[in-house]
């Protein structure tokens, strides 16, 4: 063998033994084993009662095969109900360098990780935070000051520029809006911090095609991760949505070149536009639902690929950066004071702070949503949005009973 | 039950290298977890048949084989989150000398599927031609030739990071 080939050899050996390619061990890897099998087991069942013959065993077998990928969320995992009360996570994003703090001050989008760890984003501290117990907060992004630094080093050294929507994958990724900075930026397991698309500058309108890094975003709001794991951008100035592909580029999902509102329902959504979109949510069925700021609308982008009007014009009133948030029961929606879940026929309201409010927490208007394990719902508000007597955070169980995490 | 305990020792043992080797395979840590899933909860079936000599070949095959034929169906399309396969890299900096790991990474994943697998099964697990021909259940001569064009290309994309390297 000669010499080259043998270079190549041990190059490929050092790439595929990278330790930085480990991944976080599951929680109980038995419960999500035998889930995974009982799916197989009734896939089977399924195609074997429709179909009949050796026509239908060859289906059957291939549908074994399919892997769980195209199946919904799986940030859901079997961890803890209560994120605040399970402490740091083995995996937790930081690496346990950030410093513990017992403020917020402006929390807006919420996000829940893979092991029901609860973040919040507040954009007036510039930090991405980690809801410990006993109302601490732990830093995972963002040295305090507002700016853009720190890429490829610790995340909690770097500055941030108003940190909007955020989505963890099931890995612990946690990539965010970082809006003013026009870029989205990643914080991996190992606590790094880099920028995944946007160049810094406001972008007039996104070309689609070109490569992530080297393309100008128009301040993004919010970022979802599709059931294939394709990351989904809402740029809010384009008024346009954004897929980040496998090979690195952004590709326009929908949006049209200055059309600020809502145009095309009905159509290809890359012939419709996006309405200032600044929520993402994916259901487990694919569907991508857009909270439009421009004229307050819901959107709705089929797995088809349609756009849709899900709610018709219902003077929908998103809540800002990250409003919708996927659940294991649907994507649920901060509509004014209200917290509603989208259903098939149409919004069911499950929270209305218009007509009571926690105790202590009058004027309670949602800033940012997220829905934990067991369909625990996270809101966050802050007493400088005209409304909220304090700045809060709270966690409502699927009873309606409230949690105080956190109060000014 | 008793089967099922034996199970759960050997997914407590296995999971780590099996998930490791779910990333390489597939160079997407998302795709990883549920190519592991399934391929463990289509094993735990097997298992309650009582037909597994050797789980953790079992798995492995499952695992290279739903992969191939998964990526053939649904052609690649929505992969990867970008991961930039550095967590730590940003490969836009030309400041920032870039990993020759991450190029390699980055490389293999541009590979077709099967080639991929066998290049993984390779330099990663270590298998003989004839070990991997038996995983992938093709002959070793198709192992050879796959190899072959899989080491021509990772050569060929890698050609110009070697000449940048050497400019430097």
């Amino acid at each position: 063998m000669d010499q080259h080939t043998s270079d190549l050899e041990n190059r490929i050996r050092r790439a595929v033994r990278d330790p930085r390619h480990e991944l976080p061990a599951w929680p109980d890897p038995m419960r999500r084993i035998r889930r995974s099998a009982r799916r197989q087991r009734a896939r089977l069942a399924l195609v074997t009662a429709a179909c009949a013959g050796g026509t239908a065993l060859i289906v059957l077998l291939a549908a074994g095969w399919l892997p769980a990928t195209s199946r919904g969320p799986r940030h859901v995992s079997a961890g803890p109900v209560c994120p605040a009360a399970a402490g740091v996570p083995r995996s937790a994003p930081g690496g346990g360098s950030g410093g513990v703090v017992t403020r917020l001050v402006r929390p807006g989008a919420l996000a829940v990780g893979p092991h029901g760890q609860l973040f919040v984003a507040d954009d007036a501290l510039e930090q991405i935070l980690q809801a410990l117990p006993g109302g601490r907060f732990r830093v995972i992004a963002g040295n305090g000051k507002r700016g853009y630094s720190g890429d490829g080093g610790p995340a909690v050294a770097a500055a941030l520029n108003l940190p909007g929507g955020m989505t963890v994958t099931p890995n612990g990724t946690i990539y965010f809006a970082d809006t003013g900075n026009n870029r989205v930026r990643a914080v991996w397991p190992s606590g790094t911090i880099t920028t995944v698309a946007g160049t810094g500058l406001f972008g007039a309108w996104t070309a689609g095609g070109s490569a992530a890094p080297r393309t100008s975003l128009g301040g993004p709001a919010d970022v979802a991760v599709s059931p294939g794991g394709c990351l989904y951008i809402a740029d809010q100035g384009n008024s346009e949505i954004l897929r980040l592909g496998p090979s690195g580029r952004l590709t326009r999902v929908a949006g049209i070149r200055g059309v600020a509102g809502v145009t095309g329902a009905g159509r290809p959504a890359a012939k419709a536009s996006a309405d200032g979109p600044d929520g993402l949510a994916f259901d487990q069925a694919g569907n991508l639902y857009i909270a439009g700021s421009n004229t307050k609308e819901l959107l709705m982008i089929t797995a088809g690929g349609r756009m849709r009007l899900p709610a018709g014009q219902t003077g929908f009133d998103p809540r800002g950066p990250g409003g919708l948030a996927a659940g294991p029961a649907g994507v649920v929606a901060m509509n004014g004071q209200r917290v509603q879940r989208i259903t098939q026929r149409g919004l069911r309201t499950l929270l209305d702070f218009s007509r009571g409010h926690p105790a202590g927490l009058s004027g309670f208007l949602p800033n940012g949503i997220a829905v934990g394990p067991g369909g625990v719902i996270y809101l966050d508000t802050d007493a400088g949005n005209g409304y909220a007597a304090r700045t809060a955070l709270i966690e409502v169980r699927p009873g309606g009973q409230v949690r105080v995490i956190w109060q000014s | 039950m008793a089967d099922e305990d034996e199970f759960t020792e050997f997914v407590a043992g296995a999971l780590p290298g099996l998930l490791r080797f779910g990333h390489v395979l597939t160079g997407n840590s998302a795709a990883a977890e549920d190519l592991v899933q399934t391929a463990l909860g289509r094993s735990l079936r097997a298992w309650r048949l009582r037909r597994i000599e050797d789980p953790r070949a079992f798995v492995r095959k499952v695992m290279v084989n739903s992969y191939a034929s998964w990526h053939r169906r649904h052609g690649g399309r929505e992969w990867a989150v970008a991961e930039p396969a550095g967590h730590g890299v940003t490969t836009e900096d030309p400041a920032c000398r870039v990993d020759d790991r991450d190029a390699v990474w980055r490389a293999l994943r541009e590979l077709p599927p099967r080639q991929r697998a066998v290049i993984v099964l390779r330099y990663y697990e270590d298998l003989t031609e004839a070990e991997i021909a038996a995983v992938m259940g093709v002959s070793a001569g198709t192992v050879k030739s796959q190899a072959a064009r899989a080491l021509r290309r990772l050569a060929d994309v890698l050609a110009p990071a070697e000449q940048v390297r050497r400019a430097e």
